[in-house]
């Protein structure tokens, strides 16, 4: 009867352990944002923010996300609505890499507005997103699993007088 | 007591009002659309995209199709392919979503794969590798490539036609990128295989000001030709600045669809700049399009003088009947309940015969044919004014000619 007790006792544990480690077991994906903080400045042309996604199915399609703050809005964009700034496929190994390309970074971080008739960005009249700390949310398509980072945009350096 | 009984009441009232209650719900088909409303393409996506939604809304005034209305929701992409990538995740679980309409080659080639994993068709602009390797994805116009043939095939006749000797010079110029690629890519070869002297092409961005270093630099190589696949008014600024060098009145340039528009580039420029300019069209333009009957729609939406009615307008327009005679036909096919994606893939495949009115030219969609259209229609620049001169033409096959990974 004891042994019995004891062999009950001992399946529990396991159940409870594997219940408890299952989620720790399957981890969901992870992303990474390079550089993290930063100021939003035409050297990011050159220099283009990065994402770094794991944990996604073999070529799979992602997307990523900035939602924006309250109050913040997008050229374009309806309010409340999150913003695509990059995508693509993972890799065989569910792993994705993507930018900010040049247009994005014109068009949903400077938010230039267009001139029609010289059929070039009007920069006179671009409306940058505000400093400030923004949630990123990559999706996988297949899996609708997700995962996010932040993104601090840093207010500009103060001008020495 | 009371409580109990208005807990019973409530869940009444929730079930007799919900799907089991017999009340009419509306019946609705879902289409997408994205494009760049601002930035580079909206001279072209604007005017598409009014055309649409007046003429789908003038379809559900007079009651759908069989009842069944259709509900266009649309998304400025700012022609980023994050931005469509992100707008389609958004709604890629609507029921009964038919297909998405997409104005871009870069957001083409992102969403193929994942609107294919969906079997929700996608109807986008001129990648010829969606033709090359027929899937999900459906064009509105002519392949890219095939269009810069039907360009080489036009120049060949003139230069003969001008009593000249030998094979023309021909140089493609155009916005880098997807488009530019696609542009090029089978249309190499194909001019190599007519003894067309191809060189090498120019690619230049959206947006750029002058184009006069580069067309020096044509000019240096003898070109005859010059084919120019752009948004206007991009186009019409070569041919400005072409105009400015004093090279037009030797190179003949040939400027692809989505430019020189009677209301876009044309109203830029003094009639003299880009006179004799050729224009190779995947729709009307000039007067034929405020004859069309479909005019009518631009009067009575946008409220505006017939003579400013865009050329891209009627294109929106055209787009939609087809999607409408698609309808129909998955709606026949499987009836309400049963449509989806899937089925309107399936329908899409039927659609044969003039359905626009003559805005473009013939549907022919099948198995093995993924363009709403095969054929494109010349027109001149005089007097400031498109002027015809070509019935509708079918272009000629330069995919089997491209390389595609």
């Amino acid at each position: 009867m004891r042994c019995f007790r004891h062999s009950v006792l001992l399946m529990l544990i396991g159940l409870v352990a594997a219940l408890t480690a299952g989620p720790a077991l399957a981890a969901g994906p992870t992303l990474t944002v390079t550089p993290d903080k930063t100021v939003l400045s035409p050297a990011l042309f050159k220099e283009p923010i990065e994402f770094t996604s794991t944990g996604w199915e073999p070529d799979e399609a992602v997307v990523i996300n900035l939602k924006l703050p309250k109050g913040v809005t997008v050229k374009g964009n309806p309010p409340g609505e999150d913003v695509g700034i990059s995508g693509g496929q993972s890799d065989a190994k569910g792993e994705f890499k993507g930018k900010v390309d040049a247009l994005t970074l014109l068009m949903t971080f400077f938010q230039a507005a267009w001139d029609n008739t010289k059929m070039k960005p009007d920069l006179s009249k671009a409306t940058p997103l505000p400093p400030g700390d923004y949630t990123v949310e990559a999706i996988g398509f297949a899996s609708d699993k997700r995962a996010t980072a932040t993104l601090t945009l840093l207010p500009p350096p103060k001008k020495d007088k | 007591m009371k409580k109990v009984v208005l807990v019973l009441l409530g869940l009444i009232l929730a079930w007799t009002l919900g799907a089991g209650s017999g009340l009419a719900e509306e019946k609705v088909v879902t289409v997408l659309e994205t494009g760049g409303f601002t930035g580079p393409t909206s001279p072209l996506v604007v005017p598409v995209h009014q055309g649409s939604k007046d003429y789908f809304e003038a379809l559900n005034a007079k009651g759908g199709i069989d009842g069944v209305k259709i509900k266009f929701i649309s998304s400025d992409d700012r022609y980023t392919a994050a931005r469509a990538m992100s707008f389609y995740q958004r709604y890629r679980k609507t029921p009964k979503l038919a297909t998405l309409l997409s104005y871009g080659t870069p957001q083409a080639y992102i969403l193929d794969p994942i609107m294919t994993r969906d079997k929700i068709p996608q109807i986008t602009t001129g990648g010829g590798k969606f033709q090359a390797k027929p899937g999900y994805t459906f064009l509105m116009v002519c392949p890219y490539q095939n269009m810069v043939g039907s360009g080489i095939d036009w120049a060949i006749a003139d230069w003969k036609k001008k009593g000249k000797s030998g094979m023309p010079t021909f140089a493609y110029m155009g916005w880098g990128g997807a488009s530019g690629l696609e542009a090029t890519n089978g249309s190499n070869k194909y001019a190599e295989q007519k003894g067309v002297k191809w060189l090498k092409p120019v690619l230049t961005t959206p947006g750029t000001l002058k184009y006069d270093t580069w067309l020096t630099g044509l000019a240096q190589q003898g070109v005859d030709y010059i084919y120019v696949h752009m948004v206007d008014p991009d186009q019409t600024f070569v041919v400005r600045d072409a105009y400015g060098l004093g090279l037009t009145k030797k190179i003949q340039f040939i400027s692809s669809y989505y430019g020189l528009h009677d209301t876009v580039g044309l109203r830029l420029v003094k009639p003299e700049v880009v006179e004799g300019t050729v224009v190779a069209s995947n729709i009307i333009l000039g007067d034929e399009r405020l004859k069309n009957p479909n005019a009518e729609l631009w009067a009575k939406y946008q409220k505006k003088p017939p003579e400013d009615m865009d050329d891209s307008y009627l294109w929106g327009v055209g787009n939609a009947k087809i999607v409408e005679q698609a309808l129909r036909i998955a709606l026949k096919d499987v009836g309400y309940e049963k449509f989806n994606g899937q089925a309107f893939y399936a329908a899409l495949q039927k659609v044969k015969g003039d359905l626009t009115q003559g805005i473009m030219g013939a549907q022919d969609l099948g198995p093995t044919n993924r363009q709403l259209t095969r054929q494109i229609r010349y027109y001149q620049v005089r007097n400031g004014k498109n002027v015809p001169i070509s019935d509708w033409i079918e272009t000629p096959d330069c995919l089997s000619l491209a390389e595609f990974k």
